[in-house]
C-alpha cells in the first residue's frame, strides 16, 4: 500500500535530517577543539554530510540515506597567538574552520525539513483513519 | 450482484489508488529537499486514469463457456489489478528543479482531494444501503 510507504519515506529523511543537525552541532561545539592524530594537535575540522537518493523500492519514489560524512575543504584560518600549543616559530596558530554563520543556518535549515516530514507524516496518518472509516 | 457493485467502485478505486500513488512521490520529494541532484518525481494524473479506466473497457482475455442460464460469468475486471505496473514507471515525470513550497501545497492538495473522494465513497455506499433497506 503507498500510504504505508510514506512512512518509511518519511521517517527515513527525518533520520537523515537529524544526523544532519548532530553534525552541524557538534562542529558548532568543537569550533575551539584541537585533535589528536598520530601524536600531534591540529585544529578541529569541520565535518558535512552529503545525502542520497535511496531508491530501493521499485515503484519509483524513494527516502533519503546519508552517503558520506566528509572534511570541509576551506582553508583553515591563522590567528596570531603565541601562547597556544600549536602555534609556530613566529607565534602563528591555525584555528578550525568551521563558519559559525554556515552551520547555524544550515541547522536550522535541516531542522526546518525536518519539520516538513513531521508534517508529511501527520497528514498521511490522518489519510489512513480516514480511509478506515470507509463503509461507516 | 458483485459484479455490479465492483463496476460501481470502480472508478473511485483508480482514483484512490493513483491519489495515494502520487502522496507517494510527493513524499518523496519532500523527503529529498537536500539531495543533490534529485529530479522531483510526479505523475500526469488525467492521463493515467484515462489509460486506467481504458484498460477497464478492454474484453476480458479468457472466457468461460456457459451451458447454464444460472453460471455466473468470469469477473469483468480482473486484469485491472495490477495497476501498479501501469502507474509504476511509465507515468513519472521528471521535473529539473525541485520548489519545495509547490511540492508542499500539491501534498496537501493531493491529500484533500483522496480525502474527497473517500466521502463520495460513503456517499455511494449509504445510497446503496438505502436502497437495500427500502
Amino acid at each position: 500500500m503507498s500510504l504505508l510507504k510514506i512512512f518509511d519515506i518519511a521517517n527515513s529523511a527525518m533520520i537523515a535530517q537529524s544526523q544532519k543537525m548532530q553534525i552541524h552541532a557538534s562542529n558548532l561545539a568543537n569550533i575551539d577543539s584541537l585533535v589528536n592524530t598520530d601524536g600531534k594537535l591540529h585544529p578541529y575540522i569541520a565535518k558535512k554530510i552529503i545525502l542520497k537518493f535511496d531508491n530501493s523500492n521499485d515503484s519509483g519514489s524513494g527516502g533519503v540515506k546519508v552517503e558520506k560524512i566528509i572534511d570541509d575543504t576551506t582553508p583553515l584560518k591563522v590567528i596570531y597567538d603565541p601562547k597556544n600549543p600549536i602555534a609556530n616559530s613566529q607565534g602563528f596558530s591555525e584555528i578550525s574552520n568551521v563558519n559559525v554563520v554556515t552551520e547555524t543556518i544550515n541547522a536550522i535549515a535541516a531542522s526546518r525539513n525536518y519539520q516538513a516530514n513531521l508534517e508529511v507524516l501527520n497528514t498521511v496518518k490522518s489519510m489512513i483513519m480516514k480511509t478506515l472509516t470507509i463503509g461507516q | 450482484m458483485l459484479n455490479k457493485l465492483d463496476k460501481e467502485f470502480y472508478f473511485n478505486k483508480c482514483v484512490l489508488n493513483l491519489r495515494s500513488y502520487r502522496q507517494e512521490l510527493l513524499a518523496s520529494n519532500i523527503a529529498n529537499s537536500d539531495t543533490p541532484n534529485y529530479q522531483p518525481l510526479d505523475i500526469d494524473f488525467s492521463k493515467a486514469l484515462n489509460e486506467l479506466l481504458k484498460k477497464n473497457n478492454k474484453k476480458p482475455q479468457c472466457q468461460l463457456t456457459l451451458t447454464s442460464k444460472k453460471h455466473i460469468p468470469i469477473a469483468q475486471h480482473k486484469k485491472s489489478e495490477n495497476y501498479e505496473n501501469i502507474v509504476a514507471k511509465k507515468y513519472i515525470i521528471k521535473k529539473n528543479k525541485i520548489n519545495m513550497d509547490v511540492e508542499k501545497v500539491n501534498f496537501i492538495n493531493n491529500s484533500l482531494l483522496y480525502q474527497m473522494d473517500i466521502i463520495f465513497i460513503n456517499n455511494k455506499f449509504k445510497s446503496l444501503m438505502n436502497v437495500l433497506k427500502g
